[in-house]
């Protein structure tokens, strides 16, 4: 064996090569392609086979688990996406999201992080859109942002392991108020500034006309909080203020700092309304 | 070899399950759940602390668990993931398994993960270098690992050991222990033409502290390892004759794609504690023909 040969049939070789098959995109020919150029090494040098069929029928199981696998993923995290889509449009996209996005993360939760932004990258821009193509063309991304946030609302630490968390104290703010006390949303709680009020969805049949059945708003934008009490995911459709007082709770903020950003006469009205909710940690001290 | 587990750590733990989302809520509601411990995926409960984690924190008062990996990437020549492996730890030091498990694979090369158990070409330098991982893993988990046998489609030219004898040498160099997956013997037997009773044979059986059973799928010439239907016959067979060769195997099986309810699963379960205590082989069903697409090592959700 040569040198060139030692180097095409090293481990990290072996390794670079059927990365490449399983992870490039086209048909399994392109793939081969692909590889041989990254890894200077074809096929006919790397698996044993009695014929070019066998090869290809050892190698599919790779190549095509590699996709439905991860598809299936998505598919997961996904559900109203992909009813929204339908299966065939949903595939194209999480394709072509797993093949320019390959997973870098050790755990599948980051799978999918990205597949909003992917929507939205791949929206084409037209001039002069109707209300209509306007929602087709950017309810997708909205759609995906939301269930991102479910997602993480049901994976992430919440209100209810207090003896894991220094947050001492869950839920609602004790009376009398001690203005000293740390307050913060939990890491579960996601807070969504929409265009569409995608969750409106969720109840709609499997064979809905989505345009028809989403309450369409462009004027303004909608403000939703997503969490979880008891480990079941909620939804609060939120005022603006609501919105901007719990953004300046993502941060850890002392309850009498929180109470003097907002004007005195609205501070019963916000505690009654921070104790109705009942979604955010507070530390007693 | 530095950690702190002995033989005496590996204890017998009966007949388990792999704890699955599906189950859930029976797991909850019922209080005799006919299992004697459970296996976790260690991936979906590092930083999961949703729900699952409530599950298993309330299973893991009642029975012992044991924590089995997809993403420890053992074989690959990118360096190891000291972060993953920070948090392997610190979920193991938080959920006190009997042991920690992954596979003889590697994941993904240059950064990308597949999330598949890719075979490795079986030779001395792949030998060595997994030996070299498998020594820094278990120096920075402070745990003697245990590694499974992979269930694979194709094998490359560059091998040159068979796979029993790769796994007795990583025993050898390595103190690691064996989790024989008689399911994944069974279909590499078939798509690769070995017999399957010389493998297990060859295997250093004082090392093997557990055994997967799962179900497969033919598919064309090969028999894919999906883990969605009972386990076959001669996968029972294998098993009984592996039963026959340690004195107490810890035994799970693994449901990963159409997953039954938890009692069918428990009534699977129970044929294998029927033959390990000496009952005939049942009948196993026939690993038919299928027109789709399987896929192998199905995501354990």
């Amino acid at each position: 064996m040569n040198v060139h040969e030692r180097q095409t049939t090293s481990l990290e070789n072996v390794q670079s090569w059927l990365t490449q098959v399983i992870t490039s995109r086209g048909d399994l020919a392109s793939k081969l392609k692909q590889a041989e150029s990254v890894a200077g090494s074809t096929v006919h040098k790397m698996i044993q086979a009695q014929s070019v069929d066998e090869q290809q029928e050892r190698l599919s199981v790779y190549v095509t688990g590699y996709v439905l696998r991860l598809v299936e993923c998505l598919k997961e995290e996904y559900p109203l996406l992909n009813r929204f889509l339908g299966d065939e449009l949903f595939e194209t996209f999480a394709k072509a999201y797993l093949i320019d996005y390959p997973s870098k993360s050790w755990t599948l939760h980051h799978l999918g992080e990205g597949f909003s932004w992917y929507l939205k990258q791949t929206q084409p821009i037209i001039d002069d859109t109707t209300d209509i193509e306007s929602l087709l063309l950017t309810l997708p991304a909205q759609i995906a942002v939301y269930e991102r946030a479910k997602a993480m609302a049901l994976l992430l630490r919440g209100t209810e392991q207090q003896n894991r968390s220094r947050w001492v104290i869950p839920g609602v703010l004790k009376q009398p108020l001690n203005y000293e006390s740390w307050i913060q949303t939990p890491p579960c709680m996601t807070l969504l500034s929409l265009d569409y009020p995608v969750w409106s969805l969720e109840d709609a049949g499997s064979n809905m006309t989505f345009t028809q059945s989403i309450n369409i708003s462009f004027d303004k934008p909608i403000y939703l909080l997503i969490s979880r009490k008891q480990y079941r995911p909620i939804n609060i459709e939120l005022e603006c203020w609501q919105y901007e007082l719990l953004s300046k709770c993502q941060d850890m903020i002392k309850v009498g700092d929180l109470l003097a950003s907002i004007p005195w006469s609205s501070r019963d009205k916000t505690l009654r309304w921070l104790n109705e909710i009942d979604v955010l940690n507070v530390c007693e001290v | 070899m530095a950690n702190n587990q002995t033989v005496d750590a590996f204890p017998h733990l009966g007949f388990g399950i792999g704890l699955r989302t599906k189950h859930y809520e029976w797991l909850l509601s019922h209080s005799e759940w006919g299992v004697d411990w459970f296996e976790i995926i260690s991936e979906n409960f590092i930083g999961n602390e949703g729900y699952g984690r409530h599950v298993l924190d309330t299973i893991r008062t009642v029975v012992p668990i044991v924590m089995h990996g997809v993403s420890l990437n053992l074989g690959s020549t990118d360096a190891l993931n000291l972060e993953y492996l920070k948090r392997l730890k610190q979920l193991a030091d938080e959920l006190n398994p009997k042991w920690v498990s992954d596979h003889l694979c590697w994941t993904g090369h240059a950064g990308i993960n597949t999330h598949d158990l890719l075979p490795l070409p079986l030779n001395e330098q792949s030998l060595e270098h997994t030996c070299n991982r498998v020594e820094q893993v278990q120096e920075l988990l402070q745990r003697t690992l245990v590694i499974e046998n992979p269930s694979s489609y194709l094998e490359f030219k560059q091998s040159t050991i068979p796979e029993w004898a790769f796994l007795s040498e990583l025993v050898d160099r390595t103190g690691c222990r064996l989790l024989i997956d008689v399911n994944n013997i069974h279909v590499c037997s078939v798509n690769h033409g070995y017999d399957p009773y010389v493998y297990l044979n060859q295997l250093p059986v004082e090392a093997i502290v557990q055994c997967h059973l799962a179900g497969a799928t033919a598919s064309g010439n090969l028999l894919i390892d999906t883990h969605s239907k009972p386990i076959a016959r001669e996968v029972w067979a294998l098993y009984r004759h592996l039963v026959n060769k340690t004195d107490a195997l810890s035994t799970m099986i693994e449901w990963d794609a159409d997953i039954p309810e938890f009692p069918t699963l428990v009534a699977e379960l129970n044929k294998a504690r029927a033959i390990a205590a000496g009952d005939d082989i049942p009948e196993g069903l026939s690993q038919k023909e299928t027109s789709d697409h399987p896929i192998s090592n199905p995501i354990p959700i």
